[in-house]
């Protein structure tokens, strides 16, 4: 039996049920196997085929025309006696005892369809019965007993009230143990895995090593350790790249004060704005870095607002480039993501739609349903050069004129990535871009 | 008004002291958390401009020491780290903004006119742009040092856009602040309220301005 890909509760229900089973089988063997048959199970199957052979002829006498099986017993059992008898008269097979023959004219049948012994006692280890098949039929016999295995195979034949019960119960078990026992081990596993699932993008949580059973401990620990290896990478990740962003930014901060003393104004602005797109690469590269190491937290959010908000936070970067920004979008429109995250995506859309788009004056965003937002530009367009995959690559720029960086679309690619959202870049109708997020919704 | 600047890097910070000083008048300069503590014992500020990293540690820790002062300078903070996690922490602490490095000279001086035009808001009540001056406690509005007598709807649009001067007003901010709860909104009477204030400002020769911002919002500005 392979345990791969099933289900260990069901194989280990199985396997109980099973054993149990088989347990009580070989007890029920084994009972039969000590006390054997003292004829009574043989003389009731017997008596049973001698009760089919029989029947009254006019004069109410017995009269015998043995079936197949009754012929069978008589030939297995060499020593044995019946005596049919009724009020009439009798009839008799091999060598009835004496002690039987003497109440031959006695008629004294028990009061029940029950077996008795020769002593009118209930039949129990007897070797010989009395049988009351009818108010007028008594059936005496004697001199066979099964062996165990006859036994057995009787039973097996013709199921009596214990072989009956006995079924029934094991079918009770076995149904029991099939339905409990996996109940039984599968609850703490999925319990384990509701609480790992619980700890999603958070940092710090564990899942609980002492309400496990030890079964699942060793995963469990090995689950936690694996844990703590990923928070201590991004932990390191973490500090790594804000030591980055302080070792960069901060000599191009000092940079931009010292630039302040260079008198040429020409040059002085041809400096900053060198130094603007470096240090406005130097946050990309952060963000993008950010974006691709860390884990995101998804929440249900309305991209609607986040969308406006981004919208809002560009306004002095819009306003100072002569640039109409437009929001439209009434209704809130819920997606499962990172507000954070898409925020960055979307403040770099925008920016990139003012600094490259900026021709037509202004720019839009747009949310609808089902959780799109569109930010559209109506200037040059991106032309026939790109695709849309081009376009993505960190570095990729439209123009080559110097301005931008080619980084902010990469982020938003990645920004998709983390949402199983999708990016489109599309021509604006009657000139311009138009890129689309469409998130799950 | 009296500056602190808490720099601990040899250029930026006396270059951040002359500047500050130049725009808004007398500034200090030390470059560690202690030093700021010493400072702060000894005289008030007015705004406080200070790096994240300083060599004695993260300037956040001196963050909530500042809001206890009397009166309460405002805080501005500068970062080179612009996770925006770090941005989260440095203002849930208390400062009044954060800017990230590197910037422009003229961003700073803007940032930190704002800063302190919030604080003097909360504390003094009063909110400016170019020439209009709106007296929050008093609900009241001047251009030039003259009343100008508005309309209940239109002074709680105005209000709510000078609270927020220089920055972004979304629309659904300016229903809420004009209209309660039982009050049916028409979706254009913000829009005729909007265009009855500003023609009353121009009137008045008033050099503030509200930009619109479609969809977003609006935004009062210094035309000039």
């Amino acid at each position: 039996m392979t345990l791969k890909g099933r289900s260990i509760a069901t194989s280990a229900a199985m396997l109980l049920g099973g054993l149990i089973s088989a347990f009580l089988f070989c007890l029920f063997l084994g009972f039969i196997a000590f006390y054997g048959d003292d004829g009574d199970v043989a003389q009731y199957d017997i008596a049973t085929e001698i009760k089919r052979s029989v029947d009254k002829d006019e004069s109410g006498r017995p009269r015998i025309a043995p079936t197949v099986k009754l012929l069978a017993f008589q030939r297995q059992f060499p020593k044995l006696w019946y005596m049919v008898s009724t009020p009439q008269g009798s009839l008799s097979y091999g060598e009835v005892p004496a002690r039987v023959l003497a109440g031959k004219d006695v008629w004294d049948p028990p009061q029940a369809l029950s077996a008795h012994d020769a002593g009118g006692n209930f039949l129990r280890m007897s070797r010989s019965a009395r049988v009351g098949t009818d108010p007028d039929i008594l059936i005496e016999l004697g001199g066979a007993a099964y062996s165990s295995t006859e036994v057995v195979l009787s039973l097996l034949r013709e199921p009596d009230i214990t072989s009956t019960m006995l079924a029934a119960a094991l079918t009770i078990i076995i149904l029991t143990t099939v339905l409990v026992v996996p109940a039984l081990i599968v609850r703490p596993v999925r319990r384990a895995a509701a609480a790992a699932e619980e700890i999603g993008a958070r940092d710090g949580v564990r899942l609980p090593i002492q309400s496990q059973p030890s079964e699942l401990r060793p995963l469990a620990l090995a689950f936690n350790r694996a844990l703590d290896r990923i928070d201590a990478a991004t932990a390191e990740q973490r500090r790594f790249l804000s030591n980055a962003a302080h070792e960069l930014r901060t000599p191009l901060t000092r940079l931009r004060t010292r630039l302040e003393r260079v008198e040429d104004k020409e040059i002085k602005a041809e400096l900053v704005g060198e130094l603007q797109s470096l240090s406005g690469t130097v946050t990309m590269l952060l963000q993008l870095a950010r974006l691709t190491s860390q884990p995101t937290e998804m929440t249900r959010i309305d991209l609607a607002a986040t969308a406006r908000d981004a919208a809002a936070r560009e306004v002095p970067t819009a306003l100072a480039g002569g640039i109409d920004l437009e929001f439209r979008g009434d209704a809130p429109e819920m997606i499962s993501g990172s507000v954070q995250a898409i925020g960055i995506g979307l403040s770099n859309l925008i920016r990139n739609a003012i600094q490259h788009g900026g021709a037509g004056g202004r720019v839009v965003v747009e949310v609808g349903a089902p959780g799109r937002v569109s930010v559209i530009d109506f200037g040059a367009g991106l032309g026939s050069a790109y695709d849309g995959r081009a376009v993505i690559e960190p570095f990729a720029r439209g123009k080559q004129d110097g301005s931008g960086t080619g980084l902010g679309l990469s982020i938003v690619a990645q920004v998709a990535a983390l949402h199983g959202a999708s990016l489109s870049i599309d021509e604006t109708s009657g000139g311009g871009t138009t890129v689309t997020l469409t998130f799950p919704t | 008004m009296r500056l602190l600047v808490v720099e601990d890097d040899a250029d930026l910070g006396p270059w951040l002291r002359d500047a500050l000083e130049k725009a808004l008048g007398g500034a200090d300069l030390v470059a560690t958390l202690d030093e700021a503590r010493a400072a702060l014992k000894v005289r008030p500020f007015d705004l406080i401009v200070m790096d994240r990293r300083l060599p004695d540690g993260d300037a956040i820790s001196l963050i909530a020491t500042m809001r206890r002062l009397n009166p309460r300078p405002s805080i501005l903070v500068l970062t080179a780290l612009d996770d925006p996690n770090d941005i989260a922490k440095a203002l849930d602490a208390g400062a009044d903004d954060y800017l990230a490095k590197p910037f422009e000279p003229v961003e700073l001086i803007a940032r930190a006119k704002a800063v302190l035009r919030r604080n003097q808001l909360d504390q003094k009540g009063v909110s400016s742009v170019a020439n209009l001056r709106f007296d929050i406690f008093a609900r009241t509005a001047y251009v030039d040092d003259q009343l100008l007598i508005l309309p209940r709807r239109e002074l709680a649009l105005l209000e709510a856009l000078m609270r927020r001067a220089g920055q972004v007003v979304l629309r659904e901010s300016l229903e809420n602040a004009v209209y309660g709860f039982d009050d049916e909104i028409q979706s254009n009477a913000i829009d005729a309220h909007l265009s009855r204030l500003r023609k009353r400002l121009r009137e008045n020769g008033c050099q503030a301005e509200i930009k619109p911002l479609r969809g977003i919002g609006y935004l009062m500005t210094d035309s000039a």
